[in-house]
């Protein structure tokens, strides 16, 4: 099975003076399993997309296919919940995510009203806000009451806690320390490899690199492009020309090819960046 | 000559029903016209700090406990004072609206201090094209994407030209791009206006510009410094639950494929010419 966008477009308050286009003549096929990136400059329409996949919003026209369900304009709400249970969204600002009285009953909330029963609810619960970093002392407070980066975590825990198939990220390390980040990220790549689909929103090209399979441009709520990491990357020059960054570590070889320095393959993490580098200095020296 | 804007100490805060202090014991002491980055883990007290700067939150009775900003203690009598004298941008850019509109929202600010009208319209219209969000100028905040959101809040605090601006996460949905933009924004603000400016934030290489960093681990101030000086104590950056910038990390991993790199080689640009130095050796 496969996640597929056909000619989709979305318009904001139609009719209206504030009409807009967010979503421009969508298309698109993903593979069942991956982890996809989805990248792309402020306003270009991540977001929007997004909340196509759990059908929060519905294509004004066009037609989505996920998880065994179509969603077009005249979807109705009757069968979303069947749907959400499979496909669960973390939200760009985890506030807007988070209600209930208690930090535990927050994340148990997703679990219980997907038919979970409360035992396993509270045990699925637990786990998450543990792997999350949320200590047990904090489970009765409010989540209200939580620094940004804490927020962050327990409305990540809510999601995972129902374990969806397709699990939709929306920059969700904006917010987290770096030693967090790094968790977390690797949380999400554990879970995709546990048979899960993941589509993470980021800004952060060493995220791209490190994480993703398949990427997702946007530009100006259209898909420009949908290939591989590894193919992203190749192509500075197109980057560039959209304004988009390459990995750090990308970057760094590039300065030092300017300067002569030059290593035989493009570097995406800082791993490889100082193994090529270390690998040619003791070329050099046998 | 340097004047000290912000003094702060033994300050400690708890919050109402917590066990623990959010603030244990701080103090410190703020240059005018610096740019200070406050870093630590999640929950470390950033956001806390930031609020007790302004009279947000207020501390506990004690002797010992000072805040004092631009020569003002702050007490309630001085409060207002110093409220225009600190522009905070929020970490949450929706606890920030307040306008129904983005235009009206960035003039709250200035309509709380009495600005005239005429000028009021022109500094929202300077503040909303140096963000680049003047073409958004009659939109509602929920029709803004998250990276739209932020510039306007940040539009909304450089309008005001307050003396101290503290940025909380505030460019931490921006595309690298809009973040070096806004960033250099408020740089030029800083060197033409003399503003005073703290940033509050988890991205280490935008620590690695600013004049003096302060690091807190669990509501303890653990460290005060130059970037240099900071990033070279690796053992408290550790402890403290923070990660390195980049520069440091590659000189880690060289060091564990064997490439040991002088310590004097502490920016990127350093690097490259050290390793392009022996290169042409080769
Ligand atoms: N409710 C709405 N009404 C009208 N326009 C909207 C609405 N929501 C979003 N938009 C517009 O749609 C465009 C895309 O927004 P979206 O939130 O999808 O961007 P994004 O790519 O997620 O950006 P960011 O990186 O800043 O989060 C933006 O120009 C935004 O102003
Ligand atoms: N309104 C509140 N009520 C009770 N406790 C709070 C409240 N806000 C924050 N805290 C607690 O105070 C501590 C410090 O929180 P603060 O928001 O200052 O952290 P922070 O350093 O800004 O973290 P982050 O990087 O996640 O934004 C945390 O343990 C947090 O749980
Ligand atoms: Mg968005
Ligand atoms: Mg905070």
């Amino acid at each position: 099975m496969s996640i597929e966008f056909k000619n989709v477009n979305y318009i904001y308050n139609q009719g209206t003076p504030f009409e807009y286009q967010g979503l421009k003549d969508i298309s698109f096929n993903l593979t069942d399993g991956n982890f996809i990136a989805i990248i792309g400059h402020t306003g270009s329409g991540k977001s929007t997309l997004l909340q196509h996949f759990d059908a929060l919003l519905k294509p004004t026209s066009g037609e989505i296919k996920l998880a065994g369900f179509d969603i077009t304009s005249k979807t109705t709400n009757k069968n979303l919940k069947s749907l959400r249970k499979k496909v669960g969204i973390v939200f760009q600002f985890p506030e807007n995510q988070l209600f209930a009285e208690t930090i535990l009953k927050d994340a148990m909330f997703g679990p219980l009203n997907f038919g979970m029963d409360a035992d396993l609810a509270e045990k699925n619960a637990k786990k998450w806000l543990k792997r999350l970093g949320i200590k047990e002392e904090l489970y009765e407070q409010s989540p209200f009451d939580l620094s940004g980066g804490q927020m962050r975590r327990v409305a990540i825990a809510g999601v995972l806690a129902y374990e969806p198939e397709i699990l939709c990220l929306d920059e969700p390390a904006a917010g987290l320390d770096p030693v967090g980040r790094k968790e977390i990220m690797s949380i999400f790549k554990e879970y995709q490899k546990n048979g899960h689909t993941v589509i993470l929103i980021t800004h952060e090209m060493d995220d791209v690199a490190q994480y993703a399979d398949d990427v997702l441009v946007l530009q100006q709520a259209k898909l420009i492009k949908h290939t591989t990491v590894a193919d992203l990357f190749e192509n500075p020059e197109w980057l560039a020309e959209h304004y988009l960054n390459q990995p750090h570590a990308a970057r760094f070889a590039q300065t030092l090819k300017q300067n002569g320095f030059k290593l035989k393959q493009t570097p995406l993490t800082i791993e490889q960046l100082a193994k090529s580098i270390s690998k040619k200095m003791r070329e050099y020296n046998e | 000559m340097t004047k000290q804007i912000i003094e702060v100490e033994n300050l400690s805060y708890k919050y109402k029903d917590a066990t623990d202090l959010a603030l244990k014991n701080i103090s410190f002491k703020v240059q005018e016209n610096q740019w200070l980055s406050i870093i630590g883990h999640n929950g470390s007290g950033k956001s806390t700090l930031s609020r007790l700067l302004n009279g947000l939150l207020v501390p506990e009775e004690n002797p010992d406990t000072k805040i004092v900003i631009d020569g003002l203690e702050l007490n309630s009598e001085n409060l207002w004072k110093i409220r225009d004298k600190i522009g905070i941008v929020f970490q949450n850019p929706d606890n920030q609206f307040v306008g129904t509109n983005v235009q009206d929202d960035v003039a709250f600010g200035l309509e709380n201090r009495n600005v005239p009208r005429s000028e009021m319209i022109k500094r929202v219209d300077a503040a909303l094209s140096a963000v680049g969000m003047q073409s958004y100028k009659n939109a509602e905040p929920q029709m803004l994407s998250g990276g739209q959101k932020q510039r306007v809040a940040i539009a909304g605090i450089i309008a005001i030209e307050p003396k101290i601006i503290i940025l909380d996460e505030s460019t931490s949905m921006l595309d690298p791009e809009g973040r070096n933009s806004i960033l250099k924004l408020i740089r030029k603000l800083q060197q033409q206006k003399g503003m005073t400016v703290i940033s509050i934030t988890h991205n280490i290489e935008e620590t690695l510009h600013s004049d003096d960093i302060l690091v807190l681990d669990s509501g303890k101030k653990v460290a005060q410094g130059k970037p240099e000086k900071i990033f070279s104590n690796m053992e408290m950056i550790k402890k403290a639950g923070l990660g390195l910038p980049f520069i440091y990390e590659l000189k880690q991993e060289l060091s564990k494929n064997g490439v040991e790199i002088p310590s004097d080689v502490s920016t990127e640009e350093k690097m490259v010419e050290y390793l392009c130095q022996l290169n042409s050796k080769m």
